[in-house]
């Protein structure tokens, strides 16, 4: 039943002319703003674009190269035409738990879904720039509505740490951003209702339980978020001409597929920023246990599925191709946003983009050296076109108080950030690592364990995956061992890094595999 | 009788407690801890220590009295108990505890978190406030309007949501499993702007409607020139009405909302508007969006009022206001006697409006409600709303003809798509009824085949495959992916949903779903293949012993629920199997039967922790036992009729009773 595509028809413009033409949203909406606010120094924007899921780290990760000469990895590659526009980070850390339903909250805020402060960076953010737009910030999700766990979508939480669900519907989305505007008589009325209710149910206090009356307090607490809301909207002079169309307009968005509800939202979004609704956006566009099914792209299979990638090695194919694809709607967003005029620059240029996973390696649900993407000028803050590639690892709630403080807000620390991160505005001219130092080598071993220490790599074949351990000699010491043993030492993380590994061996045609790994610690 | 057997010896044991308590307070309590405490001590803390941390599960806290009732531990403790209850700890591996120090363990238990003081209780009432599928029948039944997407009987192209639907979002699940978990719900804020344009929709609504304006209101229009007195009253009787039947303050509030109104009228200058006006703050109001009731601020259970009682009703079965009837009993304080309460249970299971069980209890337990909300299982209209409303016509069908809720696994009839072939048809007209009374707003019928929708029809099953719920096309596809079906999910969908095990996930992999999904077999296993590769796992083997098996014997039916013998690639399905009981099956009816045969003890748990939790808004407590123990009991002696446990869960203290503390 796919009879949407993501196109509007463009009657309710085009009638007098007797023509039916439909077009993406953002080319509909285009004629329709004749010019944005011209301001000198056109404000900062952050829109945080989640992809859960995680990744093939060898399909990920940058090898070789300079923090400015690298070659994208395959995953990257629908970014190769933007590659200057872009900033690979790596070797970033996040701690807490990484389970389907924790992730996208430990990437908002480094903190747990079910512990207090999960308050999100992004709405720290919105609430310290208390910009005037209409919006103070918007949470959108692409991914499927999961009625039994609606956390797998949630991304932002705001002061008192609830949750903030994200609009699904582009339409709805659609009417907050231009809709409400036309409705000044409803929200002067439901102001007024809202009065009334809190004077008629005043003398409530003296009725329920004391336990009631702590309730009842998140209901006038919501009671007063609508009013702030409204008044914003009604103080808030928009400095952007709409045509009179949007009024009238009514643009009836449908969208079918996923790949045509992240068109959609990327293209609200971008409309958003251009129109200066809104500042802040957080989008869920693949939840962490997304049961999605990805035919509209070409693949058969769910991306959660595939995600599960090393213990079912068939699946890979499929699940390098979702990336990709995935690294293809970023590709879409910095076309969109690169193309629009503002002040002296582009939309792009005063954007802050920021896309990752909450967790690494697809099936391990690791932590460690998450997947991340910045992009857009925020306005010249971000120095484009380099992969950094942190030397030690770094607290990936650094990176957030960074983007923080970047956005123009005082912070001083969100989870368990120590301090903002060096090489994210300005070069980090680190020094190349994994230098063979001659000390590679097997260092001790008796009949059943070995030590070594080596240069740690991985060979995918159709059917499995081992390592190697390079020597200094050139020769290599392979490392096969079971999952479980692999997922509790959080071994793969050590692929690139020179690594010492303590562990059962097995000698097979006078050659040394280790079978069963006990330590293994990182350079 | 076993059971009533086994009740009467916890009794007992209370009052033995209740004694043991009163006479030597303090010493007693110590001994009885120092016990436990000595126990947890040899015999768990060599895995469970905060340095081995076996399964992540450090027990030292448990060590200190402090922290052994309720408080931040509880849920350790509950563990603990029913690891140790159970016999699942310590592993096989180990010896197992002596009885004696079973018996402290339990004893313990039942002491500081079953009872408190030696004595039962109901923990503390939460606050309820409307779900969105309740707030949504309430204000059609207090406006008298429809707003549901009517069922209709012809088929468009795309499945409908209704404009409240579309205004406010769905609520989140709880603790508990359903959305009206207060004690989730308790902690966040209403969405008071959606619930307000809602409001204002319905009401819009409304105003269209002149024999809801007559009925509700008493009269079409206010005349410009009508009385104080008149406008009052219309205002006061609305208020009843919005605020299920209470007169607490009635006064109060009709002089707020008719002052409300007044200051309107003098700027709108038109009454209707006005009364309209007044009218949206009424269903926005906390005393409309929460169901408050009289607190006494005791910590022991107290009887909540006749009327307090007939909305706990009502929303339980109906999910919506009560009705005259029910209003009237509360008020009058009869509906507090056993008798009237149980007729009245009979009375309203008699009525449409229970379809808000089938709908809303069932559809978010097994959570069929998904077929016609997320897009990933969107196949046709025509698919989806068929294999939705075969299970929803199911579990009304056990209400309508209260049968027993182990049919739920198997039966000799079924809901069937109407266009299927070769079927026996039971009492078509009955069912013709069925939907006729509880989907009364259909949409003129259409005789064109391509559109036309025909509802299930109620059938005598053909063959060794159909039968209960777990094998409807519509349970199969909720457990598959789209292109290929997936063992373990529908084994584990079997064992947590139906059986209620609590499956948690082996400590070392992320979650229940890695281990779902790391198993995922080739596509096409044997079933010795499939043995043998989890056996090599022994962190796996203790749940997938009886995950597997319940998914394979599963595997002839395709994602979307036909019947087929070879998988795409042409290799045979092999779907016989082997129970964790050395038992084994052929046919999907053959496991099925075994399934009862193992598990219907559990099966009977969970059914009735299920809806007790959905009747309380709560997930069942310890507390909760001996009451759900009770109803067990009776319902197991009366062959596990749905009816008996609906009656039962309402004739219960936790459901006639609150308490503040």
């Amino acid at each position: 039943m796919r009879r949407n595509s993501y196109l509007i028809p463009r009657r309710s413009m085009l009638r007098g002319a007797g023509m039916s033409v439909a077009l993406p949203l953002l080319d509909i909406m285009s004629p329709a703003i004749s010019y944005a606010k011209p301001t000198e120094t056109p404000p900062p924007r952050l829109c945080v674009l989640y992809k859960g899921c995680g990744v093939n780290p060898h399909a990920w990760d940058i090898v070789g190269g300079t923090e400015t000469d690298f070659e994208l990895s395959k995953i990257l590659q629908p970014l190769a035409g933007v590659q200057d526009d872009i900033l690979v980070v790596g070797n970033l850390d996040n701690e807490g738990s990484s389970s389907h339903l924790d992730a996208p909250t430990t990437f908002m805020s480094g903190t747990q879904r079910n512990r207090v402060n999960r308050y999100s960076f992004d709405q720290r953010i919105a609430d310290q720039i208390e910009s005037d737009t209409p919006i103070k910030s918007m949470q959108l999700t692409a991914d499927n509505v999961w009625k039994q766990h609606p956390w797998l979508n949630i991304l932002s939480y705001d002061k008192n740490d609830q949750p903030m669900r994200g609009q699904y519907d582009p339409q709805a989305v659609f009417n907050t951003m231009f809709k409400d505007e036309s409705r000044t008589v409803r929200q002067k009325e439901l102001l007024s209702v809202l009065d009334g209710v809190q004077e008629a149910s005043s003398s409530l206090a003296s009725r329920g339980s004391t336990r009631d009356q702590q309730v009842l307090e998140h209901y006038y607490d919501s009671i007063r978020d609508v009013e702030k809301s409204i008044q914003r909207a009604r103080q808030n002079s928009r400095d952007v001409q709409l045509d009179k169309t949007t009024e009238t307009f009514d643009p009836n968005i449908e969208v079918g597929n996923l790949g045509e509800r992240i068109k959609a939202m990327l293209d609200l979004i971008t409309l958003a920023f251009w129109t200066d609704s809104t500042r802040i956006v957080s989008c869920m566009l693949a939840n962490t246990n997304s049961r999605v099914h990805y035919d509209f792209m070409g693949v058969n299979a769910e991306f959660h599925h595939v995600s599960h990638h090393v213990r079912n090695r068939q699946v890979l194919p499929a699940y390098d191709k979702i990336n990709i694809w995935h690294a293809g709607q970023l590709r879409y967003l910095i076309d969109k946003m690169k193309s629009i005029r503002e002040g002296s620059g582009t939309l792009f240029e005063n954007s802050l983009i920021m896309w990752g996973s909450g967790i690494k390696h697809g099936d391990y649900h690791s932590l460690t050296d998450l997947p991340l993407i910045l992009t857009g000028g925020a306005g010249g803050k971000l120095d484009l076109g380099r992969h950094v590639r942190y030397p030690q690892s770094q607290p990936y709630a650094n990176l957030l108080l960074t983007i923080m403080r970047m956005m123009g807000t005082n912070a001083k620390s969100i989870g368990n950030s120590t301090e903002q991160l060096s090489g994210i505005t300005e070069k980090a001219n680190f020094k190349p690592t994994n230098r063979d130092d001659g000390s590679w080598r097997l260092v001790s071993n008796d009949e059943k364990t070995l030590t070594a220490k080596g240069l740690l790599r991985i060979s995918i074949e159709s059917d499995n995956e081992y390592y190697q351990l390079r020597f200094s000699d050139k020769s290599d010491l392979e490392i096969r061992i079971p999952y479980m043993n692999n997922h509790k030492l959080r071994f793969d993380r050590c692929v690139g890094k020179v690594v010492t590994v303590t562990g059962l061996y097995k000698t097979v045609e006078g050659k040394k595999t280790i079978v069963t790994l006990t330590k293994a610690e990182l350079e | 009788m076993i059971k009533t057997q086994r009740f009467h010896a916890v009794t007992l044991a209370a009052c033995v407690l209740v004694f043991a308590v009163s006479s030597r307070p303090t010493q007693a309590w110590d001994a009885s801890f120092a016990d436990v405490a000595e126990v947890i001590q040899t015999r768990c803390m060599s895995c469970h220590d905060s340095e081995t941390r076996a399964g992540e599960i450090d027990l030292t806290p448990l060590l200190q009295k402090n922290n052994s009732s309720y408080g931040k531990y509880t849920k350790l403790w509950i563990k603990l108990e029913n690891k140790v209850a159970r016999g699942e700890m310590p592993p096989p591996e180990e010896d197992p505890l002596k009885p004696s120090e079973i018996e402290s363990i339990k004893n313990w238990f039942q002491k500081s978190f079953v009872l408190r003081k030696g004595k039962p209780h109901i923990g503390r009432t939460p606050l309820r406030r409307l779900t969105r599928y309740e707030f949504e029948n309430t204000l059609e039944d207090v406006l008298s309007i429809k707003l549901k997407i009517p069922y209709r009987d012809a088929i468009t192209d795309r499945i409908d949501i209704s404009q409240i639907e579309s205004i406010v979002p769905s609520d989140i699940p709880g603790e508990s499993g359903f959305d009206n978990d207060a004690l989730h719900m308790e902690q966040l804020k209403p969405p008071l702007n959606d619930l307000a344009n809602a409001v204002h929709y319905a009401l819009a609504e409304f105003s269209k409607d002149l024999i809801a304006r007559k009925s509700v209101l008493g009269r079409a229009d206010i005349p410009p020139d009508a009385a104080a007195a008149e406008i009052q009253q219309v205002i006061s009787k609305f208020l009843m009405r919005a605020y299920r039947g209470s007169r607490e303050q009635l006064d109060e509030y009709t002089d707020v909302y008719y002052n409300l109104y007044q200051k309107h009228v003098q700027i709108s200058k038109d009454n209707n508007a006005s009364l309209r006006y007044a009218l949206e703050m009424i269903l926005i109001s906390p005393e409309f969006l929460y169901r408050f009731e009289e607190s006494k601020n005791l910590d022991a259970p107290y009887p909540v009022t006749g009327l307090e009682l007939a909305t706990r009703l009502s929303y339980f079965l109906w999910s919506t206001t009560p009705d005259a009837e029910l209003l009237q009993l509360g008020r009058d304080g009869s509906l507090l006697q056993d008798e009237v309460l149980k007729s009245q249970v009979a009375r309203m299971l008699n009525s449409p409006k229970r379809i808000a069980l089938s709908e809303n209890f069932a559809g978010q337990w097994l959570g069929f409600g998904d077929l016609l909300s997320n897009r990933e299982y969107l196949s046709s209209e025509r698919w989806n709303r068929e294999t939705y409303d075969e299970v929803l016509f199911f579990v009304d069908e056990l209400i309508k003809s209260d049968r027993s809720f182990l049919e739920l696994i198997q039966s000799d009839w079924i809901y069937k798509r109407s266009s299927a072939r070769g079927y026996q048809k039971i009492d078509p007209e009955s069912v013709q009824n069925l939907y006729a009374n509880i989907f009364a707003s259909r949409e003129s019928s259409t005789q064109d085949k391509r559109i036309r929708y025909d509802p299930p029809v109620l059938v005598k099953t053909q063959d060794d495959r159909e039968g209960g719920i777990i094998t409807s096309p519509a349970i199969m596809r909720l457990t598959a992916s789209k292109d290929r079906t997936s063992p373990i999910r529908r084994g584990v969908w079997v064992l947590s949903t139906i059986i209620g095990k609590d499956l948690e996930p082996p400590p070392d992999v992320p979650s229940i779903e890695e281990a779902r999904e790391a198993l995922q077999v080739k596509e096409n296993p044997s079933v010795a293949e499939l043995i043998k590769q989890h056996i090599s796992k022994s962190e796996c083997i203790i749940c997938h012993r009886s995950i597997d098996p319940l998914g394979l014997g599963l595997e002839n039916f395709a994602p979307t629920g036909e019947w087929r013998t070879l998988y795409p690639d042409q290799t045979p399905v092999q779907s016989a199997g082997v129970m964790p009981n050395g038992k084994t099956f052929k046919t999907p009816r053959e496991m099925k039967l075994l399934l009862l045969e193992m598990y219907q003890d559990d099966i009977a748990n969970n059914f009735v922790e299920q809806m007790f939790a959905y009747a309380l808004g709560r997930k069942s407590e310890p507390f909760d036992r001996l009451a759900i123990q009770r109803i067990l009991g009776e319902v197991k002696q009366d062959g596990y009729k749905i009816n008996t446990v609906i009656e039962q869960i309402v004739l219960s203290k936790q459901f006639r009773y609150r308490q503040d503390q």
